[in-house]
């Protein structure tokens, strides 16, 4: 079969991958339409140049789903620049990482964020809840400047040596960060991308085991094993292992 | 721009996301994990999108087809290839076996308002699993937390807090000391403290994520058994012949569990089941399935 071919057997699939990336996202249907014709229209590109370098180590329909999402990332890049969804957002689940795009990438205040949760993005939400979500996520620099409404809604920091605290922190954040890069760096590479896929990508266990095709049952206590051994690291470092905690919800990489 | 024009080799992602890598090209798929970024993102987004698709309720106009596989798949299973069907039972196509056991139970539109007072309740004793020390724990408590799971797709499909927030509870409990459950325990109680405060489609995807977490964890026959004894069950108490007659019917556990899984008793309750419905689905037909199903409960969870 030639890549025309399959490309034409598999377009409905291309079309509900594309739609159920979009979703997942929050992307609104206009945009998400836009983005499944930009689809079509790259793997058909260069005499379906993308279907004819499938070799066929996977299947075709995970290959597509890999190539849209990754199509999508790039997409989003291209239009948000680096900027993505802190982990302790993701962690959250999708209203938060919603909430932090909104506020942090948008620079809506918190009061037209709401509405476009319930507007534009359908969520059934309570402010009260949100106000605490938005106070756990990390302070991310927005691209505009909050409204007076929003500011007053925030948790309150209103202790003088706050920014002085804040750089201290950032600082041993910082130092706790290059530690847990240098012990991660000693484990073995399966035992990296475990952590990095629950700790970086907020993964659940059983879809890192999924993923990796390893037993779920046994990857509890290997888990437990590779955070014992980098609390040991980082304590070794002096580091506080309470900053693995912090760490996981900086949202840094 | 080709999506395929990077330095990431997606076709080897795409490969380890199919679980058909081996060697050299799964050690090379690892490294691209542990060391990049942005393969691990898209990797983390691809496996997401690939479960979600594999998630997808298989539509209840596609239970007609199914039916006329019922007399091959017992032939399948007869022959010894009942494993092949057992991951559609332990949710490693990604979907909680309890979310298609409530949707066909949600297909008769009667099925809400005839779940009678006290639903939730099986009348076991209560048996912390702090007394399980072992990582391999005792079938009685995959048996009960399979029940639950499907229990607590109800409730939380259904909008009830009080009756979701008891299954929790005794879930919690169950889990309560069993090796390396602490996450999964983590998941309830995290579903619990939302309960009444979340919309019920986040409770219902809260409960299945959590489900996934346990049928993995827990791999075991005896709670894809009572996740199908439960669902049953409910299906008896509301007197649905729909369930019986659909592709999660009798036949299908039978094909489904794992040569020796079931056992004599289990066989025999079984066909008790299919000979009592055959002679008519009255109120005392299902009063007495609901017996029979009430002894099965009994036998594996205590």
């Amino acid at each position: 079969m030639d890549a025309e071919d399959l490309y034409r057997q598999h377009l409905a699939h291309i079309e509900q991958i594309a739609a159920s990336v979009c979703r997942r996202h929050g992307v609104n249907d206009h945009d998400a339409e836009d983005f499944a014709s930009d689809i079509r229209l790259k793997l058909c590109e260069n005499d379906y140049a993308t279907i004819r370098k499938f070799q066929g180590k996977s299947s075709f329909t995970t290959y597509l789903t890999v190539v849209i999402n990754k199509a999508f990332l790039d997409h989003r890049r291209h239009l948000w620049g680096k900027w993505s969804p802190s982990t302790q957002a993701k962690r959250l689940g999708p209203v938060a990482v919603v909430l932090e795009t909104l506020v942090y990438r948008d620079g809506s205040t918190f009061e037209a964020a709401c509405r476009l949760l319930e507007q534009k993005h359908a969520f059934t939400i309570d402010r009260r809840e949100l106000r605490e979500m938005l106070a756990q996520l990390p302070r991310r620099a927005p691209r505009r400047f909050e409204g007076d409404d929003a500011l007053g809604t925030l948790a309150s920091n209103d202790d003088a040596d706050a920014p002085l605290l804040d750089d201290e922190r950032a600082e041993q954040r910082a130092a706790a960060e290059v530690a847990l890069r240098d012990a991660l760096d000693t484990l073995k590479d399966e035992d990296r991308a475990i952590i990095r896929m629950l700790y970086y990508e907020g993964m659940s266990a059983a879809d890192v085991a999924r993923g990796l095709t390893i037993e779920q049952k046994r990857l509890y206590p290997r888990i437990r094993q590779l955070l014992g051994s980098l609390r040991r690291m980082l304590t070794d470092r002096k580091i506080s292992p309470d900053f693995l905690d912090a760490l996981d919800s900086s949202g840094t990489k | 721009m080709d999506p395929t024009d990077s330095n990431l080799d997606i076709e080897l992602l795409a490969a380890l996301i199919d679980g058909r890598l081996s060697g050299a090209e799964r050690e090379r798929a690892l490294k691209l994990l542990a060391t990049s970024d942005e393969a691990l993102e898209l990797f983390a987004h691809s496996l997401h999108e690939q479960r979600a698709s594999d998630a997808k309720v298989v539509p209840i106009q596609s239970a007609r087809r199914w039916r006329q596989w019922k007399v091959v798949v017992p032939i399948v299973a007869a022959a010894g290839l009942g494993f092949v069907l057992l991951p559609r039972l332990t949710g490693s196509t990604g979907r909680a076996a309890s979310i298609q056991y409530a949707v066909q139970l949600e297909s008769d539109p009667r099925f809400g308002g005839a779940l009678r007072q006290g639903w939730d309740q099986h009348g076991w004793s209560v048996t912390r699993g702090a007394n399980d020390t072992q990582t391999a724990p005792e079938p009685r408590f995959a048996f009960r937390l399979g029940v639950r799971s499907v229990d607590l797709q109800v409730a939380v499909r259904k909008g009830n807090a009080a009756a979701a927030s008891n299954v929790v509870d005794d879930i919690s409990q169950t889990l309560d000391g069993i090796k390396f459950t602490d996450p999964i325990a983590a998941k309830y109680a995290e579903l619990k403290a939302h309960l009444g405060s979340e919309s019920g489609d986040r409770l219902v995807e809260r409960a299945e994520n959590a489900e996934i977490e346990m049928s993995g964890f827990f791999k075991s026959p005896s709670f894809s058994l009572g996740q199908w004894v439960g669902a049953a069950d409910l299906a008896a108490q509301t007197h649905e012949t729909s369930f019986f007659q659909s592709k999660h019917g009798t036949s299908f556990i039978r094909a489904s569990m794992p040569p020796g899984a079931l056992d004599a008793e289990d066989t025999a309750d079984l066909q008790a089941i299919d000979a009592r419905l055959a002679q008519g689905s009255d109120d005392a037909a299902f009063n007495d399935v609901h017996v029979i199903l009430q002894r099965v409960i009994r036998r594996h969870s205590n």
